[in-house]
């Protein structure tokens, strides 16, 4: 394991409070935009959100108790995150809307955003829930999200429907994070940026010239162009502010991209890792996470030797579906260790899992037969009420964005809907703090 | 009848954007489909009081149209309702909708200001520049419609695409200007096997012979074929060498010629197939972009498998690949400086600058700086900016227009920045103007160089080259359409076409979407695999080169082949690894898209078929008329290949049901025909499967297999219209026969990857005139492509 070690208390050390308080005071500015490890902003406790999305699902059996409740049975999936009983919230009988789409994994697409009809005609996606809280904090932290993958995958969707291209390498991101340059290296991007500036203000003035000549229609098209260059332009602006600023210090080796691309299991602790770290550091505090999804066995798991997908399309075969389990209970020892790592992480007089609103599912039901309805979805932390599994009608699935639009406002989204939403309330979803 | 509700009738209004477009009276939906789709029944899941009017919206105007064609073909309402409307009273009501629904569509078509997609970026950056940088990857993905990727509507812009245009902009100056003096001279890298490689492996899985060559058998395990000296300090186009030939095989033996680097996911291209012969040495030489740090390896493929080998190897009687020798040359500089350079930098005069110590100039260390002098800054800048522009933007560009881009370039060296850049900012500036990412298109007929651009981002995926601009330059575009067209699918650049089109019109880019069970399917292999993908794609250029009738796309005498095809296929042995086009048997099941391996393996995935999965796809892709999505709240069919019962008996008791069965007795037929052949495009009699079934004694490619052979498949069916078949074969006869058809669905996929826009409602007159127009001659390829580009629909916006 290449994964850096994660500092707790450490990590606020004197040395990096000055630094920061230091830079704080060369740039007034700033410090209002910025609570420096702060569990408290000015309105309240900080927040944060994060998702992982399972593309291939999770086998029903081995994940959903008989019966609902707080005292249901552990399932085998569950089992490998008993630790956390109290933390989490399973919930079955979700699902967006309308999600037939172009193929059997068209609903990746639309995760976190509920758009309907994935890939059909007229389809445009919408932006995800992440995104929609990343756009709320912008400026507040170094990075305003991060899109994470271990495969391609990405579960981050602009307002103009464009699908964020997800990082896969822990490297880039843990330089981009922690690592400061050297003074030259800072001020040959400090000068990019300044040369994006003025690139981004010449074309903006070609932009306006060409919107002169266009039908309304196309000047439609051209105005995602102008809000592109705008948000470019806020962005660079931040990326300069933030240039400036030393990065928060983390103990330990940075990560080392790990090079067996079917080493999933490996892939995935890193990205955790590397989540844990940049909300710890507050250097984001919102980030999605494609788990992957291979087309391939996936190496280290004992046992495993067929092609993932296939074994999602397992036809019933009990060889098949014993290997799945075999991955599947994996993939939950795993995110059992990230759950672990937030809860011992102190935050304010709570831990970071607390602050934390954690969803872990999929956008499949049943990926054998492509069945986007009845999706696993678990919720841990973030200040609920949590210890329950909370079923749902089967037939008649609650739309799954009547639990993004509380999460979106306890994050501060002052929005009443969200995508196919009908409600601003889940059953099942209540807050404790 | 409901005499009363008659005497209630009321007419709605279609709108679309606040316009108004057409009433429709109820009567007719009142007499004849409220039935079942209105007053709160939703049979199928169509409510007539559920379904909106606003015809703006695309997932309303689908349900409309539907509407209007299955009512105009008589499908609904369905055979069974005995009491149906006359002859007239469908005319009527047709009528009303069709023009509501063709004005809508009318007005709203062509209303896109089409943004390049990645591909077109890429290529029109390299194309100008002289690079070859994999720039597609840099950039997110492209949205889709219908899986074309360069339809304007799904085309979104974001910030993160500004930021990587800026990015890629920078990158190919950067590589395209040159860094050194002098043409720099080719180097030959040796590539030979480690020596400590060979020295472990020898007389264990590999062997030498008298004249020094390295035997390697076909699942040699490690060290596997890398010759790991052979890593290339740059990429670019090297002619790589590679010497040997086949040992104890009377047939030559096929090696693949790959690369590989050892950088974290940089993927395993595979340059080539070559195939040596037994007998004295034979070397075959290849020209290959070879990204840097890649090395090259040499596998044997297609020779038996070396799993139940002797202890020792020279007691192993099976084929082997004996390595005698392999070099690659290069990089070969074709152009230097390159085209890219001198676009930008003729008529400056850039020059070195000499280091204070001029003698490290013969270090062999020393980088050279240069410099750009000039007494008039702004005039050389402009002239340069000019011709960027020009060839930027497709199209003239005055001095005006560049002026903020000079302004640009004056600022940045007021900010003490070099001349060289400061012009590098304002180039890369040009490129991330809208009118360098945008097809910019009037609307309305389009101008000679709009057509041009169009034509050529189509035929060759990227901005015209100079015969194409000067035609269009001298107002000769249109005189000159068909020429062009022959001239443009005989170049190079087609196969660009012919890889994107086919991309998302067959699915092809999906081919890696799932990887065939290796116990159900262990003859699928690396070779196998990439042939496939060249077979439909030589086809595809085929149809058109050879002007092949448009049921060529469903039943040819002919397929393209090579051995690992031919063994696949069952088919009289081809030899070699190159695709060519052979004569088919006159009795074979082959022939035609839809018995391709490939095809047959994107609908399917690595374990199971569905007969709805290709049912689906041969009405959207072939003779589109693509199904509606099942209504919400049917849930899949959970397939079971435990063996006891195929998914058709799992869907017959689906099929029973009214409403289910209106759209499935059009998707299941084709399915059920293709159901002859397995995920990897195999013929089958019976089904694989791992549970119950028969076992298998035979060998499978020199390997025992762990499949069963479980139940017989069942390929017959009967079209709607009640023609049966009893197989494939009589399918595919019947298929060939819908000429018309075939050309309809093949004219509007042509016309939705050229014009960048989904053909609709609107554009169906003009379709059918085109294949009308092609009809007397068998509705061939290439007609139809020229008669499509000679349409309004491609001629305007």
């Amino acid at each position: 394991m290449n994964a850096p070690y994660v500092s707790t208390r450490d990590a606020l050390s004197r040395r990096h409070f000055l630094r920061g308080l230091g830079t704080a005071l060369a740039l007034p500015a700033l410090e209002a935009m910025c609570p420096v490890f702060g569990a408290q902003t000015a309105t309240g406790p900080v927040r944060r959100f994060v998702a992982m999305n399972a593309s291939l699902g999770f086998h029903g059996p081995g994940l959903f108790p008989e019966s609902p409740g707080r005292g249901y049975a552990l399932t085998p999936y569950l089992e490998k995150i008993k630790a956390h009983r109290d933390d989490f919230t399973l919930f079955s009988g979700l699902s967006h809307p309308n999600q037939a789409g172009n193929n059997g994994h068209a609903s990746e697409l639309t995760w976190l955003t509920s758009a309907q009809r994935p890939g059909l005609a007229g389809f445009k996606n919408s932006i995800s829930i992440d995104q929609l809280m990343a756009r709320h904090l912008r400026g507040q932290t170094r990075v305003s999200h991060l899109a994470l993958t271990t495969t391609h995958n990405s579960l981050s969707w602009t307002e103009t429907g464009v699908q964020i291209p997800a990082e896969r390498s822990p490297s880039k991101i843990f330089k981009e994070l922690f690592i400061d340059g050297t003074g030259k290296e800072v001020a040959k991007e400090l000068a990019e940026l300044k040369r994006g500036h003025s690139i981004l203000d010449t074309v903006m003035e070609d932009a306006k010239k060409m919107a002169r000549t266009l039908g309304p229609q196309d000047r439609e098209k051209l105005e995602q162009y102008f809000s592109s260059v705008r948000d470019l332009e806020n962005s660079f602006e931040q990326s300069e502010e933030w240039a400036m600023r030393p990065k928060p210090e983390v103990k330990g080796q940075p990560p080392v991209d790990i090079s067996d691309n079917n080493d999933i299991l490996a892939k995935q602790r890193q990205m955790y890792h590397l989540i844990v770290l940049a909300l710890q550091t507050d250097s984001t505090r919102v980030a999605t996470f494609g788990l992957g999804a291979l087309n391939s066995p996936p190496s280290e798991i004992a046992g495993v030797s067929q092609d993932w997908h296939n074994l999602s399309h397992h036809g019933k075969d009990d060889a098949k579906i014993n290997e799945l389990k075999l991955i599947e209970e994996a993939e939950f020892t795993v995110f059992n260790e990230f759950l672990t790592r937030l809860k011992e992480t102190p935050e304010g007089s709570g831990n970071l899992l607390d602050a934390t609103a954690v969803l872990f599912g999929s956008n499949l039901g049943n990926a054998s037969s492509h069945d986007w309805r009845n999706l696993p979805i678990i919720l841990a932390g973030g200040g609920y009420r949590h210890g329950a599994y909370v079923a749902h009608d089967p037939k008649e699935n609650t739309p799954l964005a009547n639990l993004f639009v509380p999460l979106a406002q306890r994050m501060g989204v002052a929005i009443e809907n969200f995508g196919s939403s009908s409600k601003t309330t889940l059953r099942g979803l209540e807050e404790t703090s | 009848m409901k005499p009363l509700l008659l005497l209630l009738t009321t007419a709605f209004s279609f709108s679309a954007g606040g316009r108004e477009f057409g009433k429709l009276p109820e009567i007719f939906l009142e007499d004849h489909c409220y039935d079942c789709h209105g007053d709160g029944q939703d049979k199928g899941g169509l409510d007539f009081d559920e379904l909106g009017h606003d015809l703006s919206d695309p997932a309303i105007f689908a349900e409309w149209e539907l509407v209007f064609d299955r009512i105009k073909r008589g499908e609904m309402p369905p055979k069974k309702v005995k009491e149906r409307p006359d002859g007239e009273e469908v005319a009527q009501f047709s009528k009303r909708l069709l023009g509501a629904l063709y004005e809508t569509h009318l007005e709203e078509k062509g209303a896109v200001l089409r943004r390049l997609n990645r591909r077109e970026f890429e290529n029109t950056m390299n194309d100008l520049f002289g690079t070859n940088l994999r720039l597609a990857e840099m950039l997110p993905e492209d949205g889709r419609s219908h899986e074309f990727d360069n339809v304007g509507e799904a085309l979104g812009l974001s910030m993160m695409h500004l930021e990587r245009y800026l990015e890629a902009a920078r990158l190919v100056f950067d590589t395209a200007v040159a860094s050194e003096l002098e043409k720099p001279e080719e180097k030959v890298i040796p590539a030979n096997f480690r020596e400590s490689e060979i020295k472990n492996a020898l007389g264990k899985n590999w062997k030498q012979l008298p004249d020094g060559a390295i035997v390697r058998f076909e699942g040699g395990g490690y060290p596997s074929g890398l010759l790991r000296n052979s890593g290339v300090p740059e990429s670019g186009w090297y002619d790589i060498e590679i010497t040997g030939y086949a040992h104890q095989s009377k047939k030559p033996v096929v090696v693949s010629l790959s690369g590989e680097s050892y950088a974290q996911g940089s993927g395993k291209p595979v340059y080539q197939y070559a195939s040596f012969p037994p007998g004295a040495p034979t070397t075959v030489t290849f020209t290959q972009w070879v990204e840097k740090h890649f090395m090259l390896v040499v596998e044997p493929r297609d020779i038996a498998f070396l799993h139940s080998r002797p202890k020792e190897i020279k007691d192993y009687k099976g084929a082997g690949f004996a390595f005698v020798s392999a070099s690659l040359k290069g990089p070969r500089v074709v152009e230097f400086p390159s085209r890219g350079h001198r676009l930008i930098f003729d008529g400056l005069e850039r020059r070195e600058i000499i280091p204070g110590n001029p003698r490290d100039r013969e270090k062999s260390w020393y980088q050279p700086k240069f410099e750009v002098v000039s007494d008039d800054e702004p005039t050389v800048v402009l002239a340069s900016l000019k011709r960027v522009a020009t060839r930027a933007w497709r199209r003239p560009v005055g001095n005006e227009e560049l002026a903020s881009y000079l302004r640009l370039f004056q600022g940045e060296r007021a900010k003490d920045e070099s001349f060289e850049s400061a012009l590098r900012t304002s180039v890369t500036a040009l490129f991330v103007s809208p009118n360098f990412l945008f097809l910019n298109e009037s609307k309305g007929k389009l101008h000679d160089r709009a057509l041009m651009n169009r034509l050529s981002y189509f035929l060759n995926r990227s901005a015209p080259d100079d015969q194409s601009r000067s035609l269009a330059a001298g107002g000769k575009a249109r005189v000159s359409l068909e020429g062009e067209i022959d001239r443009l699918i005989k170049k190079e650049e087609f196969d660009r076409f012919v890889a994107d089109f086919s991309d998302s019109w067959l699915d092809l880019r999906e081919i890696d979407f799932t990887a065939p069970d290796k116990n159900l399917f262990p003859e699928f292999d690396a070779y196998l695999r990439d042939s496939l993908l060249l077979e439909t794609r030589a086809f595809l250029k085929e149809l058109f080169l050879g002007n092949h009738p448009v049921r060529t796309i469903v039943k040819s005498d002919f397929a393209m082949l090579n051995s690992r095809l031919a063994e696949h296929y069952e088919l009289p042995p081809v030899a070699g690894p190159q695709i060519r086009k052979v004569t088919l048997p006159k009795e074979s099941v082959r022939g035609g898209f839809l018995t391709q391996a490939s095809v047959l393996k994107v609908t399917a995935n690595g374990t199971n078929t569905s007969p709805v999965m290709r049912g689906v796809w041969v009405l959207e892709r072939i003779l589109g008329d693509p199904p509606q999505p099942p209504p919400p709240g049917i849930p899949g069919v959970e397939p079971d290949i435990r063996g006891a019962k195929t998914l058709r008996e799992i869907l017959d008791k689906h099929r029973d049901s009214q409403s289910c069965n209106a759209c499935h007795k059009k998707i299941d037929p084709p399915g059920f025909a293709l159901e002859s052949f397995n995920p990897i495009g195999g013929f089958r009699e019976r089904f694989r499967s791992m549970g119950e079934g028969e076992r298998v004694k035979e060998k499978l490619r020199g390997r025992d297999v762990r499949f069963r052979l479980g139940l017989d498949v069942d390929s017959a069916g009967s079209l709607p219209d009640g023609r049966a078949f009893a197989n494939y074969r009589e399918f595919r006869d019947l298929l060939a026969m819908e000429e018309e058809a075939l050309a309809t669905s093949f004219v509007a996929k042509l016309l939705t990857f050229a014009t960048g826009r989904e053909m609709g409602f609107s554009d169906r007159p003009e379709i059918a005139e085109i294949v009308e127009g092609a009809a007397q001659k068998g509705y061939r390829i290439r007609d139809l492509l020229f008669l499509a580009v000679s349409s309004k629909v491609f001629q305007s916006k």
